[in-house]
């Protein structure tokens, strides 16, 4: 009899603790679009915040590139790796620099680097901006006449979208480098045949989809990092919960949203 | 440096490498290039993308620019390196290069050195590959028919009639040949002379190829060129075949008597031909009539009409997915212990490539078991003997199976019990791999329990319709000899060879 | 003048402000006491629009903020400087940079004059030679007065209090008290004071409320709150731990019984 009765509570209690989270799940998407339309609405209204715009992109865009370039690169040299492996069993090894080209420019050069910053940048957002939240900084702000979703959030959100498709192209670029490096000098590839392949199934369609792909990640890691970042409550444990949230969660949505624009883009 | 110049090297260098891309990978980069156009037409461009090689000699001279549709034909436009000479009467083609099949267009220089393709020229020759195609095609259609009228042939001579009608043509032709033969030995001297002809006929004709061999060669790749060639020989071909002719007259002239015995003797055979045709025609009237079994079968409407209609229904039921496919086969294992022969005949339908359903019966030489004991005394010593007997037994198999990529698990009736199996196939599907266990719940001798028969088996397809098979039976049993190792081989069709093998079907619609 | 009307605001099912009724006279400092969580700082967050309470209003020269969009609330809060309990400076920024935010913000002054004003902001504050300092390299006082500087930048007629002498030395308190009623002398601002620093009130208030259960249950001047007879209030200026307060909340009860 107790035991029924606990293992049907244990059951509510799950069914609760689910209903929990998807309510939870669904406000936070339903804040983080309310978010976007404040950031878009704001972006056109004075002052601008260019000075601020700038200062992320060096944060977001200049601070990543090592992590970003490193992931790269050794993305490519693994994909020309596998490829030629699993490519030698049917001979058609020099079809390695069209894949190489292609799945990083296309897929790999964006989604590594959304994930990258991801968790450098929307970290450091949610930290951020969780502090000034938790220290009263943002109140602050309102009362010194300031917006701080026009202040904290349109920079960020700006400068994530413009720069991440510069940090994909430089990705595009190690990655295809990194990959040659590979099949030329360890696999032993002809060079001029790899670089030819590299560049004649490559379309300039692959490479600006993979920037825009790029974009959408920089905007969505920026919205989400910084929602949770401001709605951080409870001090220092608040702030470290609301990083964990905004890399979790823009992880995610990079990935997800990944799927969604290749199946409308391609 | 400020963090604005920063900023702004950064995404500078960005647009800078992203320049760099877009001319390497774009249009604007292959104009940029330097070369000369040229269009070439085909019935079909399939495979060719832009940016496709285009080779001469294998060598690579251009690039595919453009791919677009001209009327109902594929128009490609060739950018050629610039300095590379195109004969005027070069031929184009499409190529496969690699077994992925990258497809390249490549152009076999013409003979015309004198004079080139100028720039936004138009390659006029082209050999399609779609024409290939047509052609293999049409000869396996041609294969078809030949198989069907040897398959009506030989179910006309297959019956006694038939038979009889054939023993009557043969002794006419022997008939026939024994005279012609008599007319030939005593003209030898003249068949001689007339052989001698035909050899200086045919060294002509080895002379005139032999001047023309690098047109033969040409030929090889341009069917065109070689019919023009041959256009302009015939004339002296003509000649030739007239003189040729002459020289036959000749000897027919001079052998008219001869020649008159042996037509009629020709007659006479022609005249017993006829009467052979006869009953053969006696024997096609009667299957048109519908005497006969193969008459019904042939000749029966009813039946036809719904044997189409089921397998309409089949199809239609089966085009949802993929045309159901049928296979047959009989297998033959020899197992060690006891040293017999077990058969077996499987039908199997597949309707879709990942599933297929198997029915089959099975003649096992140990399906039934038994044993008797008898007690021999012998000097006051009663010593227990028992034998044990095997008996064949007609086994049936039911089983459903489902593949993935290489796995295949199948799962119902194994001889007369429920029983299951997995295969894996290797080695491109040729040699596949397999355990099959069943009986789950046998009996020993003294109702005591027996492990599940357990079957490990390898099949290694040597052709198409061929195969070997061997492993171990009955892996897991510990009593009584009864794991076996066990080799064979068998046979299978697929629902192509089955056609072929019913063939007689289709000879009356 | 600020009158506040019927103010209520609940955070879920939690009510932190019922039907609160409070006027802040003009030119003088109104002290709110209150208990630790009893909605102090909420009450001078609606003052200002950053929480929008449930029902009633907030006159500020006759306007009520609680029904203003954001784009008049901006306006009407050029007219609010407010110092956090923590000072809440910016800690991406330097000291001038944090007293010049607003400055900067609404350019209120040419760039070069900037220097000049956050200069005599800091003196007035009683600070000189920090403008280069980030916050992290201050003591808790210095971070106060430095928020005390930039509150008073905009040049604001309404300043509002919260906790300003919490976390601080006695000495360093006194100061800050000494601070708020200059501040009010030179500059004439109408100030809201949130504490439970009953010194600190006593000092520094022309007028004490009490705030209890969500509601103000006495107003009155330093005096009549020292000699008040209402039991509450009596306990929590008397710092008694029994009394009315402390035997209707379980919290207390435990805590004192142990």
């Amino acid at each position: 009899m107790t035991d029924s009765t606990a293992r049907k509570n244990g059951a509510v209690r799950l069914a609760e603790l689910l209903g929990e989270r998807v309510y939870a799940m669904v406000l936070d998407l339903g804040a983080i679009f309310t978010l976007f339309v404040q950031v878009v609405s704001s972006l056109v209204r004075p002052p601008s915040e260019i000075r601020n715009i700038v200062k992320q992109m060096e944060e977001v865009g200049i601070r990543s590139m090592p992590v970003v370039l490193v992931t790269a690169t050794f993305t490519g040299m693994v994909l020309a790796l596998q490829s030629y492996a699993g490519f030698q069993r049917f001979g058609a090894t020099s079809f390695v620099g069209s894949v190489v080209a292609l799945s990083i420019t296309r897929e790999l050069g964006p989604v590594f680097a959304g994930l990258m910053v991801s968790g450098r940048v929307g970290a450091s957002m949610a930290a951020e901006l969780g502090t000034m939240k938790v220290t009263e900084q943002i109140d602050a702000l309102v009362t010194l006449a300031t917006n701080p979703v026009k202040y904290l959030i349109v920079p960020r959100v700006v400068a994530a979208t413009i720069v991440l498709p510069v940090l994909v192209v430089f990705a595009d670029l190690l990655g295809i480098v990194g990959g040659y490096f590979v099949s030329v000098h360890l696999m032993g590839a002809n060079p001029y045949v790899y670089v030819a392949k590299t560049y004649q199934y490559l379309e300039f369609k692959d490479i600006y989809t993979g920037l825009v792909k790029a974009s959408v990640f920089g905007m969505l890691i920026a919205l989400i990092s910084c929602h949770h970042g401001f709605v951080a409550e409870g001090g220092a444990e608040g702030v470290g919960r609301a990083t964990t949230r905004a890399v979790v969660a823009s992880s995610m949505m990079v990935l997800i949203s990944d799927y969604f624009m290749t199946s409308f883009m391609f | 440096m400020s963090r604005e110049a920063r900023v702004g090297i950064f995404v500078l260098l960005g647009l800078i490498v992203l320049t760099f891309f877009t001319f390497r990978v774009s249009k604007w980069g292959l104009i940029a290039e330097k070369g000369y156009r040229l269009t070439v037409d085909f019935d079909s461009a399939a495979g060719l993308e832009p940016k496709s090689d285009v080779k001469m000699a294998g060598v690579p001279i251009g690039k595919v620019e453009e791919i677009r549709l001209v009327g109902n034909r594929a128009r490609l436009v060739l950018r050629i390196h610039q300095g590379i000479r195109i004969p005027i009467d070069s031929v184009g083609t499409i190529q496969t290069q690699g077994l992925l099949g990258e497809k390249y267009v490549e152009i076999i220089p013409g003979k015309d050195a004198q004079r080139n393709l100028p720039a936004g020229g138009r390659v006029a020759n082209t050999l399609s590959p779609t024409n290939l195609d047509e052609m293999v095609r049409k000869l396996s259609a041609i294969g078809d028919d030949v198989k069907k009228f040897t398959e009506s042939l030989s179910s006309t001579f297959g019956t006694e009639e038939g038979k009889k009608a054939l023993g009557d043509i043969l002794r006419d032709v022997r008939a026939t040949t024994a005279t012609l033969r008599t007319v030939v030995q005593g003209n030898e001297a003249r068949f001689d002379r007339i052989l001698a002809n035909i050899d200086r006929l045919s060294a002509d004709l080895s002379d005139i190829s032999a001047s023309n061999k690098q047109d033969l060669r040409a030929t090889i790749a341009n069917l065109r060129v070689f019919s023009d060639t041959l256009k302009s020989e015939t004339p002296a071909l003509v000649s030739k075949l007239e003189e040729m002719s002459d020289r036959v007259s000749g000897v027919v002239g001079d052998n008219r008597e001869d020649l008159k015995v042996t037509i009629r003797n020709l007659k006479a055979a022609s005249a017993r031909l006829d009467n052979t045709l006869d009953s053969a025609g006696r024997v096609m009237a009667r299957i048109d009539r519908g005497e006969g079994t193969l008459g019904k079968l042939v000749s029966d409407n009813t039946a036809y009409t719904s044997l189409t209609s089921t397998l309409d229904g089949i199809n239609r039921y089966v085009r949802k997915t993929e045309q159901l496919k049928t296979f047959v086969d009989y297998r033959l294992e020899w197992q060690q212990e006891p040293s017999e022969f077990k058969h077996y005949v499987n039908l199997r339908l597949q309707p879709t490539a990942d599933k297929y359903y198997t029915i089959g019966v099975v003649d096992d030489p140990r399906g039934k078991f038994s044993s008797s004991t008898s007690t021999v005394t012998v000097n006051g010593t009663p010593t227990t003997y028992s034998t044990e007997t095997y008996d064949n037994k007609l086994k049936f198999s039911a089983l459903i199976a489902r593949k993935f990529s290489g796995l295949t698990v199948k799962g119902g009736v194994i001889e007369s019990t429920g029983g299951l199996g997995l295969e894996y196939e290797l080695l491109k599907n040729r040699l596949t791999v397999g355990a099959d266990a069943w009986d789950f719940a046998r009996k020993g001798l003294s109702s005591n329990s027996l492990p599940p028969h357990l079957k490990l088996y390898g099949n290694y397809d040597i052709v198409k319709n061929l195969f070997v098979t061997g492993g171990v039976d009955d892996v897991l049993a510990t009593e009584r000899n009864l794991r076996t190792l066990f080799l064979g081989f068998g046979i299978k069709f697929a629902d192509e060879d089955l056609k072929t093998v019913l063939g007689a079907v289709p000879i009356k619609p | 003048m600020i009158a506040i009307r019927n103010l209520s605001k609940a955070f879920g099912k939690k009510v932190v402000l019922d039907g609160l009724e409070l006027t802040v006279p003009k030119g003088k400092n109104t002290v709110v006491i209150g208990g630790s969580g009893t909605g102090k700082s909420v009450l001078i967050k609606c003052a200002v629009g950053l929480l929008r309470p449930e029902a009633g209003e907030i006159r500020i020269d006759g306007h009520d903020i609680t029904r203003m969009d954001e784009r008049e609330l901006v306006r009407v809060r050029r007219r609010f400087g407010m110092l956090f309990q923590g000072a809440a400076l910016f800690d991406s920024m330097d000291v001038g940079e944090n007293v010049a935010f607003v400055l900067r913000r609404l350019k209120m002054y040419p760039e070069r004059q900037i220097r000049e004003v956050v200069e005599e902001k800091l003196s007035m504050v009683g600070l000189r030679d920090i403008q280069r300092l980030m916050p992290a390299e201050l003591s808790g006082g210095m971070k106060k007065r430095v928020g005390l500087a930039r509150a008073i930048a905009s040049e604001p007629d309404i300043l509002l209090y919260d906790e300003p002498t919490t976390g601080l030395d006695p000495i360093m308190a006194d100061v800050i008290n000494d601070l708020i009623i200059s501040l009010r002398e030179t500059i004439g601002a109408t100030s809201i004071t949130i504490t439970h620093d009953m010194a600190s009130a006593y000092k520094i208030a022309d007028q004490i409320a009490m705030l209890y259960k969500g509601k103000i249950i006495e107003t009155g001047t330093p005096e009549e709150i020292r000699t008040t007879s209402n039991p509450v209030v009596a306990q929590f200026v008397q710092g008694r731990a029994h009394g009315p307060i402390t035997d209707e909340s379980e919290e207390f009860v435990r805590f004192v019984s142990r």
